[in-house]
């Protein structure tokens, strides 16, 4: 071939006429060979970004990461990554990490270097004064063994194998404040989830989403948020599916959506509400599902009073102590548990934001019913979470149920009456969503389910995130109970999660009310042994009436042979909670100096957590901090270049807090699973050591621990008896002594006294047989084998992936699917089979590992005294729910009402059209002079802050930035915040496009570019003009992309069930120009609270 | 310079449907396996390209290619630690052994 220099002569004098192939590679590009092509190895790997779980290929040259690329055999992402999993080499890879330890002395204004050893020695110094000098083995005269001095933060970017080390470890601290993620964004999900159907986490996976007939993808973006896990929704559509996008933000979802349906942030109940209506009164539901596989039967006590009859509230309100009592919610003849199992407990707690830690509860009358005793101490605990793998107890006493429906007490009336109200015009009035664009969403929902089709929803944290999101979830709940949906290829609910996994760690939870598996953290009134513990929270009848084996096995695993029967397998070690200690009673604690040592693991509190003002003026507040992370976030340096270091706030030489910043490994670095939004485990493989003093939490974990234990070996304190009776003698491996993960997964999925490695939870034994440090992940090591790494290609095996990575519970990919067929066992269509009975095989079998007795047969009826999951009958196919139902109608386990109840949010430009009641009366909220709430509706002062906020997520960063505002591709794709306003809104308020907008709530001002955009549409909500305003909420002022944090804005306002905040609807003002700098941004926010009167009191009203 | 010559569709997919592998393929024909792959397919190793059903129908389709390309791949599924670990653990738990004793 000649060599010829100009691609036009190489085409027309070389063999490639065409000019297709080689006549367009120059010398230069002839010699260059792919990254890939020159590797020595690819090690398989999971994108560290989102929930979805991207397959990542790594590609390694001589030991170093030189590519990383999606990995085509993925049975979840077929190969593809978004622009951030695209961007994963710069992440690990990149100048902006550092590799060294950086120490900031009391009151310096300089970081220091410091030897990784010299400071895992100081900080375990600090754990052990600072532990010592909080420690309190009692709380109001009941036993607690607990540190309040230190708190964590942290937990859904790390695995699973990782958060396992931190719960284990803080936990035989006594250090009981452990939060992550999960809090502030999907808490609320486990709480609705878990309380309907017995699980807390999404029903299906993302792949099922192709056999859907319609999706509704409401409080989310999905395409942009989720963008690998939306192609599922584009299989659907190439279908023939419809596509319905319900939000107040016209995105790429909605573009290719059939339908976009605009609505007023913080009303989705509303709309659901209506879609409830419309599917009764147009008998448009699944009649022979609902009435066997749901409480629609079911009588409720004669007492119950519906907010229809009540302005709003539910009976049982005491306005005075601003509590439910829910007796009156209970089945008739029945008897449900308190929420999350407190046979004791009866009453809730409300908005006036007093001290949670408050009265005694009362032992249990022991008749399994509910009753009018109260303890505000273990109802504000969070304990609606512990419902994640385990529904509401309820005791053995079959419930009264009429299957005609027609009972005026039963269950389908009281849901029909609750919703009458509902109507297409209402939902106009509340939502703003015009009436034909309501209906042809109903439609196309309801068209769409029933025998041979199937409708699923998508949802991401524009549902969880506000004072009732807990009763968002339940709204979809009970809608998809109505219609079928659940169980079924096609339907079910997907929440969407944000983070690689935050799924794992609210299964293993690095949470303040959880321990593995969604067992709930021991309160100090109620669970005084292990036989207390037991009894106010196990079931009857279902699974999770073998609760004591699974708390058994977890002692087990923790504490070994010091765990024995005579000594309640170490029970006593655990630490008990008295209240509410969640993340945002954390910063509280901080303020007002009870909590002095925080450390913070792969999260950004100073950007990402609602009023970021406080989290640092907490954190200025501390003895010692320390951050572990890629890059120096805002966490980690807001005593140097924070905001309030701009205002006057806080002089650097004054503040004492010791700051360690602690270099983390990355994903490709580390062995591990990650759990993604599919219940999914994937284990992701090392594909190097980490360089310089760059450690894994594993590593930090297990060697701090281990250090800790040294220094405190010999001790006869009892203080120190649960720490060195732990078991933590993980191999280690490696040039830094990585203690091996593989282990610590096998830890979790538990082993027998063989050092068997368990196969299902099954196995588990009560008697201290067996040791499982997470029952729901038992199964995922079986046979030796980490199930979890599986590997077969996509298209070697059925749309559900089934030899791929592994899902708890039992390796099942869809959800109660015993509800695909019929009480016969029959798929109620051929186009929607899942499971089915095999009458000659006398066994459940189909498409998915059947989420059911492998051998119970349809016909299976229990004896009357039959417990456990011989207590259920063969077509009950919620087996973790006490009765077997999906509950429509949920009469415990939530403190906030058994039916979803539209309420404003806590700061609304309306008035409740629905009920004289305006906002949730059991919603949570910090009493604080920083923390101050705008007027609502026709109250004095509403308009100084007109409009509504909501917030949301970009494809090209992440959360709180800390993995992409130090990214220049991802910097320069998104480089700046902007806030997104209608046409009509810029003109009202002379905004210019590309100009700047300063955006005030009763917290904070913050400044933004203009975005003029029809993507936000002013609504007319009941005779109003509402103005909603968009802003993302991912920037911060360090990094490559700058500027201010959304989240100065958002208040510490809560759903009483999960303590999650509202940060999807708010109040703020908008005008055009800059904020001020130094003090005059404060007096600017002030200003603004002096002319709408605000005070601490406003918005504290019930 | 490198040399240039075309290898044809049918050329390589005769030799997959006489049973060779697309490595022996490749070998045989004297280019790498993954771009054998491509030629025998029009899809590369990597997947990357979106398939309609009709695309998955086509002759030589692998369920997975990657391997073709890619060097070798490190994935494994147990790790030698585990099973003395668990041992050691059991072992060290006399009212384990006790509690499991029928």
């Amino acid at each position: 071939m000649t060599d010829l220099a100009w691609p036009v002569l190489r085409q027309l004098f070389g063999p490639d006429k065409t000019g297709r192939g080689v006549a367009a590679a120059s010398k230069r590009s002839q010699s260059l060979l792919a990254r890939t092509a020159t590797a020595d190895k690819v090690v398989k790997s999971v994108c560290p970004y989102c929930g979805v779980g991207c397959g990542q290929s790594v590609y390694v040259k001589d030991g170093e990461v030189v590519q990383i690329e999606g990995d085509p055999d993925s049975a979840v992402s077929r190969g593809r990554l978004c622009p951030k999993g695209s961007a994963t080499l710069q992440l690990t890879t990149g100048e902006a990490r550092l590799h060294g330890v950086l120490y900031r002395p009391p009151y310096s204004s300089e970081w220091e270097s410091l030897d990784l050893d010299t400071a895992m020695d100081m900080i375990a110094d600090r754990v052990i004064a600072t532990r010592r000098e909080t420690f309190e083995w009692e709380h109001e005269g009941e036993r607690t063994r607990r540190t309040m001095g230190i708190a964590h933060l942290g937990g859904a970017t790390l695995d699973n194998e990782e958060n396992y080390l931190i719960k284990k470890l803080w936990t035989a601290l006594g250090i009981v404040q452990i939060e992550n993620q999960a809090r502030v964004c999907h808490s609320s999900t486990v709480a609705g989830l878990g309380t309907s159907f017995g699980r807390g986490g999404a029903t299906t996976c993302m792949q099922d989403l192709q056999n859907s007939d319609c999706i509704v993808v409401e409080g989310s973006n999905f395409a942009e948020a989720h963008p690998v896990g939306f192609q599922w929704v584009m299989e659907a559509r190439a279908r023939g599916a419809k596509l319905i996008h319900v939000d107040p933000h016209y995105s790429r979802t909605s573009a290719l959506a059939d339908l976009f349906v605009p609505i007023r942030a913080g009303t989705d109940i509303a709309f659901l509400g209506g879609v409830i209506n419309f599917a009764i009164e147009h008998d448009k539901w699944f009649h022979d599902y609902v009435v066997r596989y749901t409480n629609a039967a079911t009588i409720i006590e004669e007492d119950f009073v519906d907010t229809e009859d009540l302005a709003g509230m539910f009976s049982g309100y005491n306005v005075d102590e601003r509590k439910y009592d829910f007796q009156t919610w209970q089945y008739e003849a029945g008897g449900m548990n308190a929420p999350s199992g407190s046979r004791a407990a009866g009453t809730v707690q409300h908005a006036d934001g007093s001290d949670d830690d408050a009265e005694s509860a009362d032992d249990a009358d022991g008749s399994g019913r509910v009753n009018e005793r109260s303890s505000d101490a273990v109802r504000s605990a969070g304990r609606a979470e512990s419902h994640g793998s385990g529904g509401a107890a309820i005791s053995s006493t079959d419930p009264e149920r009429d299957e005609t429906l027609q009972h005026p007490r039963c269950v389908f009336q009281i849901l029909r009456r609750h919703y009458s109200r509902y109507t297409p015009e209402m939902v106009e009035r509340v939502c703003g969503t015009p009436q034909d664009v309501f209906l042809e969403a109903c439609r196309l929902i309801t068209d769409n389910s029933g025998r041979d089709r199937t409708t699923s929803f998508a949802y991401a944290v524009g549902w969880t995130q506000h004072t009732v999101g807990a009763q968002y979830i339940r709204a979809a709940c009970v809608l998809q109970l109505l219609l079928g949906n659940i169980g079924r290829p096609g339907g079910g609910i997907q929440a969407l999660r944000g983070h690689a996994s935050i799924q794992g760690s609210s299964d293993i939870p690095t949470l303040f009310n959880l321990l593995p598996g969604y067992l709930a953290m021991p309160h100090a009134e109620e669970h005084h042994n292990l036989d207390e513990f037991v009894e106010a929270d196990a079931h009857d009848k279902g699974f999770w009436a073998n609760m004591r084996s699974y708390m058994v096995s977890l002692l087990k695993a923790w504490w070994g042979p010091n765990a024995t029967v005579d000594n309640d397998f170490c029970f006593d070690y655990l630490p008990r909670l008295t209240g509410d200690h969640s993340t945002y009673q954390t910063v509280v604690d901080q303020i007002e100096g009870r909590c002095k040592g925080y450390f913070v693991m792969g999260e950004n509190p100073a950007v990402g957590s609602a009023n970021t003002r406080m989290q640092r003026l907490g954190m200025a507040n501390l003895d010692w901090l320390v951050v572990r992370d890629f890059s120096l976030i805002e966490t980690a340096t807001w005593w140097k270049d924070g905001p309030e270091i701009d205002t006057g706030e806080l002089v650097t030489g004054d503040i004492r807090t010791e700051v360690f910043f602690m270099p983390a490994a990355s994903h490709t670095e580390k062995d591990g699973t990650f759990t993604n939004t599919n219940r999914l485990l994937q284990w992701h493989h090392a594909a190097k050591e980490p360089d310089g003093d760059a450690r894994s939490e594993l590593w930090f974990m297990y060697h701090l621990g281990r250090r800790i234990r040294e220094k405190l070996a010999g001790s006869t304190d009892p203080m120190d008896t649960p720490l060195l009776d732990l078991t933590w003698d993980y191999p280690v491996e490696g040039s830094h002594d990585e203690p091996s993960a593989d282990c610590v997964l096998a830890e979790i999925n538990g082993f027998d006294a063989e050092g068997e490695p368990l196969s299902a939870y099954t196995e588990l034994k009560e008697d201290g047989s067996t040791a499982c440090g997470c029952w729901i992940y038992c199964g995922v090591y079986a046979d030796g084998v980490n199930q979890a790494a599986r590997r077969e290609p996509w298209r070697n095996q059925n749309w559900l992936g089934g030899k791929w990575g592994w899902a708890w519970p039992a390796d099942r990919r869809i959800l109660y699917n015993r509800a695909s067929a019929d009480p016969d066992g029959k798929p109620w269509s051929d186009r929607k089979a899942l499971v089915w009975w095999d009458q000659d095989a006398g066994k459940w079998d189909g498409h998915d590992v059947p989420d059911f007795v492998p051998d119970k047969s349809p016909d299976y009826e229990p004896d009357d005294d039959a417990e456990g999951p011989d207590g259920l009958a063969g077509d009950d196919p919620f087996i973790m729910q006490a009765d077997g139902k999906g509950w429509l109608y949920v009469p415990s386990g939530l403190l906030d009402g058994p039916l979803p109840t539209h309420y404003e949010p806590q700061e609304s430009p309306v008035d409740n059209a629905l009920y004289r009641q305006q906002s949730s009366p059991s919603r949570k909220l910090t009493k604080h002079r920083d923390n101050q709430f705008s007027p609502s509706g026709s109250q004095p002062g509403a308009e100084v802050y007109p409009y509504v906020l909501t917030t949301y997520r970009l494809t090209e960063h992440f959360t709180a930035g800390g993995m992409s505002r130090w990214q220049p591709y991802l910097a320069e794709l998104q480089p700046e915040l902007f806030c997104e306003v209608s046409p009509e809104l810029a003109q009202e308020r002379g905004l210019e496009h590309n100009g700047w907008v300063t955006v005030i709530s009763a917290r904070y001002a913050i400044e933004a570019r203009v975005h003029v955009t029809d993507r936000m549409s002013p609504l007319l909500v009941d005779g109003k003009v509402v103005h909603q305003v968009g802003m993302p909420f991912h920037w911060g002022p360090n990094g490559y992309a700058k500027g201010d944090a959304v989240n100065e804005l958002v208040a510490m306002a809560m759903d009483p069930n999960v303590h999650i905040q509202e940060d999807k609807a708010l109040l703020v003002d908008v005008q055009p120009g800059r904020r001020p700098r130094g003090p005059a941004l404060l007096e600017l926010v002030d200003a603004h609270r002096r002319r709408a009167g605000v005070t601490v009191e406003t918005g504290h009203q019930i | 310079m490198v040399e240039r010559r075309t290898i044809e569709q049918r050329a390589v997919l005769g030799l997959i449907t006489e049973n060779h592998t697309y490595d022996e393929a490749a070998t045989r024909l004297g280019i790498r396996p993954g771009l054998a792959y491509l030629v025998a397919t029009g899809v590369p190793t990597d997947s990357s390209d979106g398939l309609s059903p009709e695309d998955l129908q086509r002759p030589g389709l692998l369920s997975g290619a990657a391997h073709l390309s890619d060097p070798r791949t490190e994935q494994p599924d147990r790790s030698s630690h585990v099973r003395a670990f668990l041992s050691a653990r059991a072992k060290r738990d006399p009212q384990m052994q006790a509690a499991a004793k029928p």
